[in-house]
């Protein structure tokens, strides 16, 4: 059979932009005309996405839809991938991140990430969230007060502060994850990306990183991949709709999930998809 | 069938401690040799009683094995766990491409291959550069250094693989470098998997006879001068096995030290069980 190597012709259907010109908010990371390519793989395709200041943009889309490829982009991830390409910008602050001159772990310090599978280090609580500070020199009392701070704000303190000096891995997988958000707000980043952070746990665990989601959004800009359409309703501001690595539509979650403009979405969002 | 291969082999091992161990006490239950003596420095088998012989004194012997053993483990060591590191972490495709076959082979040539490059080879060499013997201390350790590189190399590689993705993800993800994840997490939690390797190396270095006997020298003298000849365990029962009569003392004491290195090396299997162990909790 022969192969099948198609030239990439771009197909708009939001002409790649997002719809919502008439946003007044700042806007704290943008991506233009975004291509990513696994190997041959077209996995991203001209995705034009801006993530607005002190918001949540949920990401959402079935499976390989290329969603957190995406999200893996805007703090380079992908460049640990062998094989993986990506073009475009992505402007944070005016300053395009996707390029090779750029210092990609102090990028990494400003845009911090969380995982779908809680991953805390074989390490103590205390140590855990001081692992990356201390990397770049920290006083003993900073980093006190850091840990502190830090597991406040995502409520954990209560829980653990008996027991700072204990292994992480004895947690429960919600604490887990919680001390993982703890750990990249330890950083102070101005923007989290959040992969699917709650699609390992229970309900209950689930409610709190979605309570402790609404609250880091006064400080920190968030993005958060979600399979959970529900969840995407509940907690973010602005939606985009990913499907076959194009970013379909994306607009205020409350029109969106409402009075989407793309039958595609109205599709994917009433279960009709497919 | 398969519980009958399992039996076999416990049978085999079970009956091997018991040979071993039955013949190696011998000369101590006869007091043909006292434990004081055997753990001497003093061997001269071969002396005449009015010469005060003869002796079988085999602490020179054992402390050579130890010697030998720690020091090759102390240049493979770093060097293996380094090189475990490489393929996995920082180079895997020229790993699995090169390295990984290069260490196969390195397993699969025969000791007696390394003995005699050790001899035409490292012997000279240092003769040249030190102006002793050469034979001695320092060449056995080169040897046997290259000769549990590739265990060490393999089951290092085996350890860090198995550290999970995810945590050098999350490293990754808060802004530490390639080194700093390696240096920090990856070697931490594949600790105990390096120290297995490691303790292994030893053991094989240990047990190892041919190549060691080859380029050592073999005298009953001290191992504290790293160019001056000695012997091991190994060597000196590989020796003198042939040549010694079948139930005479001398042919005992050798069945001895058969017994103390049976014993070393059990207590670092046994560490290395304790290691693994530690690993689940």
């Amino acid at each position: 059979m022969e192969k099948l190597i198609t030239p990439f012709r771009f197909q708009p259907k939001t002409d790649g932009r997002s719809l919502l010109t008439d946003e007044t908010r700042p806007i704290q990371l943008e991506t233009l005309d975004l291509d990513v390519y696994y190997g041959e793989k077209h996995a991203i395709k001209q995705v034009n996405l801006p993530l607005y200041q002190n918001t949540v943009t949920a990401l959402i889309g079935p499976s390989g839809c290329g969603k957190s490829t995406f999200l893996r982009c805007l703090n380079r991830m992908n460049d640990m991938i062998p094989g993986t390409r990506v073009m475009g910008k992505i402007l944070v602050e005016g300053v395009n991140i996707n390029d090779s001159r750029i210092n990609v772990t102090q990028l990494r310090r400003q845009i911090g990430m969380v995982f779908q599978r809680p991953n805390p280090f074989a390490k103590s609580i205390y140590e855990n969230i001081v692992f990356a500070p201390r990397l770049y020199g920290i006083s003993k009392k900073e980093q006190e007060k850091l840990v502190e701070e830090s597991l406040r704000k995502t409520g954990l303190w209560d829980e653990v502060k008996d027991r700072l000096h204990t292994s992480a891995l004895a947690l429960s997988g919600g604490q887990q994850q919680r001390l993982c958000i703890a750990r990249a707000i330890a950083m102070k980043p101005k923007i989290i990306l959040l992969d699917e952070p709650a699609s390992a746990l229970d309900p209950v665990s689930t409610g709190k990183i979605e309570e402790l989601v609404q609250e880091l959004k006064n400080e920190f800009t968030i993005a958060i991949v979600t399979h959970n359409m529900q969840q995407a309703a509940r907690i973010s501001d602005y939606t985009a709709y990913f499907y076959m690595g194009e970013l379909i539509e994306h607009d205020r979650t409350d029109v969106l999930f409402v009075n989407p403009r793309k039958k595609e979405t109205e599709d994917y969002l009433t279960g009709r998809f497919g | 069938m398969t519980l009958v291969s399992a039996w076999v082999l416990i049978i085999t091992l079970f009956s091997l401690l018991y040979f071993i161990a039955s013949k190696g006490i011998a000369p101590f239950l006869h007091g043909e040799v006292t434990l004081a003596d055997f753990f001497s420095g003093n061997w001269g088998p071969s002396l005449s009683a009015e010469q005060g012989g003869p002796q079988y004194g085999a602490l020179d012997f054992i402390l050579g094995s130890l010697m030998v053993a720690l020091g090759s483990a102390v240049i493979s060591g770093p060097l293996g766990i380094g090189a475990a590191l490489f393929m996995t972490e920082i180079a895997p495709k020229a790993g699995r491409k090169i390295l990984q076959p290069a260490v196969e082979i390195l397993v699969g040539i025969p000791s007696v291959v390394y003995g005699f490059i050790g001899l035409t080879l490292i012997v000279p060499a240092l003769r040249s550069i030190f102006g002793e013997v050469g034979f001695g201390l320092l060449a056995g350790i080169i040897v046997l250094s290259v000769m549990i590189l590739p265990t060490i190399i393999s089951i290092s590689a085996d350890a860090i693989h198995s550290v999970p993705q995810g945590i050098r993800e999350g490293s990754y993800a808060l802004g530490a470098t390639r080194w700093q994840t390696i240096s920090g997490l990856v070697i931490r939690v594949a600790q105990p998997g390096l120290l297995t390797a490691v303790v292994l190396g030893i053991a094989r270095a240990f047990g190892e006879a041919l190549a060691v006997q080859m380029v050592i020298g073999n005298t009953a003298d001290l191992p504290f001068h790293l160019l001056k000849p000695m012997s091991t365990l190994t060597s000196v029962i590989t020796l003198n096995m042939g040549n010694t009569v079948q139930g005479s003392t001398y042919n005992n004491v050798l069945w001895s030290m058969a017994l103390i290195l049976l014993l070393m090396t059990l207590i670092l299997i046994l560490a290395i069980r304790f290691i693994a162990r530690r690993r689940e909790v």
